[in-house]
């Protein structure tokens, strides 16, 4: 059965292409762009003879790319006649020692182009070249929804993001997203938990975890999910490589949910590119108040659909909604403890700033806030109460 | 020829008795003083000479050489000087040798033989105190704080020489100096608002609980920490006297004589290891954690504090005392203090306020990691401090004064003296067990938080603490019921979740 995304066949000629593909993705500054200037009209294994000829016309091509200096060209000329000497030399196809590196590793590859993805990528203005993966294949009839989000988010966008995850993951929809801190996170970790599929995407050589605090994500996506990268193995993170790594998350998913984010940033950029292919964006309403729901705000104002919960989602995707929604949680039935959720709605509290609004001694307003963290209704961090739901 | 006199020399924060030996000979004129003195000991032999010879006094040609025992104690500083003077003013038989049985002698020399006060005066008086005790006038009245057997004073070493000759009396004592105007601590009601900040302010001086303000700079950190020395009670006689050692052997100014009242220390945070907790070559001196010793050591900034300096005070918070060892020896000094910190929570000024921090969690976590998990973890009481609500600051209201919350202070500080301790801070897991007993609605109320992993066992037994201190402030009797916990927990922001990243969560 042909994979949405799955192993590229490596018999014969098309592991030597896998190969030469791998050697020019390990070319110093070769990034996507680079990558399909290099491949344009030509095999990857053509490629890398052109630049070890030192063919006139293609490389007039890639010097009148921006940035790529004679300087460059040369070392990639140097490394493309080294490659080839040493495969002379073993006797084996170019780049196969890299692809023994990678098949080490469990890291295996993808081609767009072929197989039961090409119809996705077909119509994509920037399609990767190749996609290094680790783990399960992603199988074609997997309904993918991409949950994309602000690194700094409030405990709102954390409860919003573990909601939405979990319940995807319930109803066996994957979650695509970038592996990131916070709303990218923590999404994937809450749909790992429940037991669904997800895809992640990264922005660095699978073996270079980043941000370091998601290591554990990072090893359990790979093992769960699957874990995809434009890069070798060894890349390390630059800046550029995420807005890259956001458009191939727009590509994957079918559906974009944006939980918190700024006015711009990354997640602006995921919807960008989603918009560009042709996805539908949805954007979790926040409070007008917070600096991380701007974005999303300004999405809905601009006409994107809104989510309130997880059957948005499953509807907007062309499924049925998941039974009835869960009953709105009881509102608490002390007045003190409503009038301070009432508070904390506009955003997050200290304790000294509450008792001045709510006008009660510290003691009952520490039982309310007490009582409310209980129930789940708040938390707090570093002296912060924020609402959590 | 050979006379003694009795001195002291300062180790640590102790006084040493040291026995100076003077013996005079014929032979090529010389001094020499043996016995392991310092530099500044050692130069003992131009100021004693000169002095000696500007009070009119002799000092013939002949071969004088001074011993200091024990020998193998070193001794520093000019306290010796005096004790030097009379010995061979003893010696050479200008003042009878009889004359200085059962004194002592402690004292720098001018050239011109004036007696000046030395730095340590109350240890030193207090390893002498079987002595009567001979030092300069403007020691006299830190001198018995000491509570000597006696203290005589003497003006210059002509004067000195004249009385131990029997040709004048002692001098009278001097007056007692005007009691300093500035003594008076700022009142705790200049705080206004902060209903948070004032609460764990007045619960730290209670119970003294360890307090952490996180809190951007100008929220009146400060402000706070001084007004809360205010609100301690005034030191018993015993500890009072161990403070006042400490702060005498440092060398700081004691006007009221014995140090009564808790001290404020607050070093500033490029201080070095061996500025707050003690050290220096060769004379090992008290650091910043000792000179808070029954006081409060306040640092603001906390975390720009060298990490390995802050993780120094680990053992001495535990143990109240610390132990400086250097080649030369070492030395034990006290320092049982309250340590109130404060610090922003990350470096934007925003103090981590969600959505308006514009720090990122790289930022934030490196900012953190200074200050390690069993630090953060003596801090029984973590509150967030802001600047005051503008309107409260206008209208003129003034909060409870210093004298309102220090009577509520002392009243709960006599009901942990009963439980047989200082302060319900020292309370140990079983004195709890029976000083703290939980209602049915708390206990159940902790069980759920320590299921949810809101609270850690440890966590557990400070809340349980702090919420003690409440019920006394309250002057309510145990069992501690739900209202006093969540209090409690509503004081203990959790600064260590901040550690955990947002999507291990």
């Amino acid at each position: 059965m042909t994979g949405f995304v799955d192993a590229a066949p490596t018999d014969g000629d098309a592991a030597a292409e896998l190969g030469a593909l791998a050697e020019l993705c390990s070319l110093p500054r070769v990034g996507p762009a680079r990558l399909r200037a290099l491949l344009r009209d030509r095999s990857a294994l053509d490629a890398i003879s052109a630049l070890r000829r030192g063919d006139a016309a293609m490389l007039a091509a890639l010097g009148a790319c921006r940035g790529v200096e004679p300087a460059l060209l040369a070392t990639w000329q140097q490394r493309a006649a080294a490659a080839t000497a040493s495969a002379a030399r073993c006797g084996r196809p170019v780049g196969a020692e890299l692809l023994d590196a990678h098949g080490a590793a469990g890291v295996w590859l993808h081609l767009p182009s072929g197989g039961g993805a090409a119809e996705l990528w077909e119509t994509d203005p920037e399609p990767p070249a190749v996609l290094f993966a680790r783990g399960a294949p992603v199988d074609l009839a997997l309904r993918r929804v991409g949950i994309v989000g602000t690194r700094r988010c409030s405990a709102y966008g954390r409860t919003v993001a573990k909601m939405l995850g979990e319940g995807l993951a319930a109803h066996g929809v994957a979650v695509v997203s970038g592996l990131a801190t916070g709303i990218d996170g923590i999404a994937q970790r809450a749909a790992l938990d429940a037991g669904g599929p997800v895809i992640g995407v990264v922005g660095s050589g699978l073996d270079c975890v980043y941000p370091a605090a998601n290591r554990a994500l990072w090893a359990d996506v790979g093992e769960h999910g699957t874990l995809l990268s434009e890069y070798p193995l060894g890349t390390h993170p630059a800046a550029w490589q995420f807005p890259a790594r956001n458009r191939i998350v727009a590509a994957l998913c079918e559906l974009l949910v944006v939980v918190e984010s700024g006015p711009s940033g990354g997640s602006m950029y995921t919807v960008e590119a989603a918009v560009e292919r042709g996805r539908t964006v949805m954007a979790v309403p926040g409070p007008i108040t917070s600096s991380a729901s701007s974005g999303t705000n300004r999405l809905l104002a601009e006409g994107c659909a809104p989510v309130c919960d997880t059957d948005d989602v499953l509807v907007a995707l062309g499924g049925t909604a998941g039974g009835a929604a869960a009953p709105a949680a009881q509102l608490p039935d002390d007045p003190l403890e409503r009038e301070v959720l009432d508070e904390l709605t506009a955003g997050g509290r200290s304790v000294d700033e509450l008792a001045l609004c709510v006008e009660a001694p510290l003691a009952e307003l520490a039982t309310a806030l007490g009582r409310l963290q209980l129930a789940g209704w708040i938390t707090e961090t570093g002296g912060w109460w924020e609402k959590s739901r | 020829m050979l006379a003694t006199a009795t001195a002291a020399t300062l180790v640590g924060v102790d006084g040493h008795i040291v026995t100076v030996e003077v013996h005079v000979t014929d032979g090529l004129p010389s001094f020499t003083i043996v016995g392991l003195p310092d530099a500044a000991c050692r130069e003992a032999r131009d100021r004693v000479r000169s002095a000696v010879l500007s009070s009119g006094l002799e000092w013939p040609p002949r071969r004088v050489t001074v011993n200091l025992a024990p020998s193998g104690l070193r001794k520093g500083g000019a306290g010796l000087d005096l004790a030097i003077a009379v010995a061979y003013l003893a010696v050479t038989e200008q003042v009878p040798a009889a004359s200085l049985d059962g004194k002592a002698f402690v004292g720098e020399l001018g050239l011109d033989g004036a007696i000046r006060a030395v730095v340590g005066v109350v240890p030193l008086v207090d390893a002498l105190r079987d002595c009567a005790v001979v030092i300069a006038p403007e020691s006299y009245h830190v001198a018995i704080a000491a509570d000597p057997s006696e203290v005589c004073i003497a003006r210059s070493l002509g004067q000195l020489a004249s009385v131990l000759a029997g040709r004048s009396p002692w001098p009278d004592a001097p007056p007692d100096p005007p009691q300093p105007q500035c003594l008076a601590v700022p009142d705790f009601g200049d705080v206004v608002g902060q209903p948070l900040a004032r609460r764990a302010i007045e619960v730290a001086a209670a119970g003294g609980h360890h307090l952490l303000m996180l809190g951007p700079p100008g929220a009146g950190k400060t402000m706070l920490a001084r007004r809360l020395v205010g609100l301690l009670p005034e030191l018993g006689r015993e500890r009072a006297m161990e403070a006042t050692r400490v702060q005498s052997a440092a060398g700081l100014p004691l006007p009221t004589g014995l140090a009564t009242r808790p001290l404020l220390r607050s070093p500033h945070h490029t201080a070095t290891m061996a500025a707050l907790i003690g050290g220096g070559s060769p004379a090992v001196r008290p650091g910043e954690v000792s000179l808070a010793h029954r006081g409060v050591l306040f640092l603001d900034e906390l975390g720009e504090f060298a990490p390995s300096v802050l993780d120094a005070m680990r053992q001495p918070l535990e143990e109240g005392v610390v132990r400086v060892s250097r080649a030369a020896g070492s030395c034990e000094f006290p320092a049982r203090f309250l340590l109130v910190a404060a610090m922003n929570p990350c470096p934007c000024g925003q103090a981590g306020r969600p959505n308006a921090c514009r720090c990122s969690d790289f930022v934030r976590q490196r900012y953190l990691r200074r200050l390690s998990g069993p630090l953060l973890d003596r801090f029984d009481l973590r509150v967030q401090v802001q600047r005051p609500d503008p309107d409260q600051l206008l209208d003129g209201t003034r909060g409870e004064s210093t004298e309102t919350v220090g009577a509520r202070v002392a009243a709960a500080r006599d009901r942990a003296a009963a439980r047989g301790v200082e302060s319900n801070a020292e309370l140990s897991g079983l004195q709890l067990e029976r000083h703290a007993p939980l209602t049915a609605s708390s206990r159940d109320e902790l069980r759920k938080r320590l299921r949810q992993g809101l609270l850690s066992g440890r966590g557990l037994k400070r809340v349980r603490c702090v919420a003690l201190t409440l019920c006394d402030l309250a002057g309510d009797e145990p069992p501690i019921d739900a209202g006093r916990l969540n209090e409690a927990l509503t004081l203990r922001a959790s600064v260590g979740n901040l550690h955990v990243p947002a999507a291990a969560r």
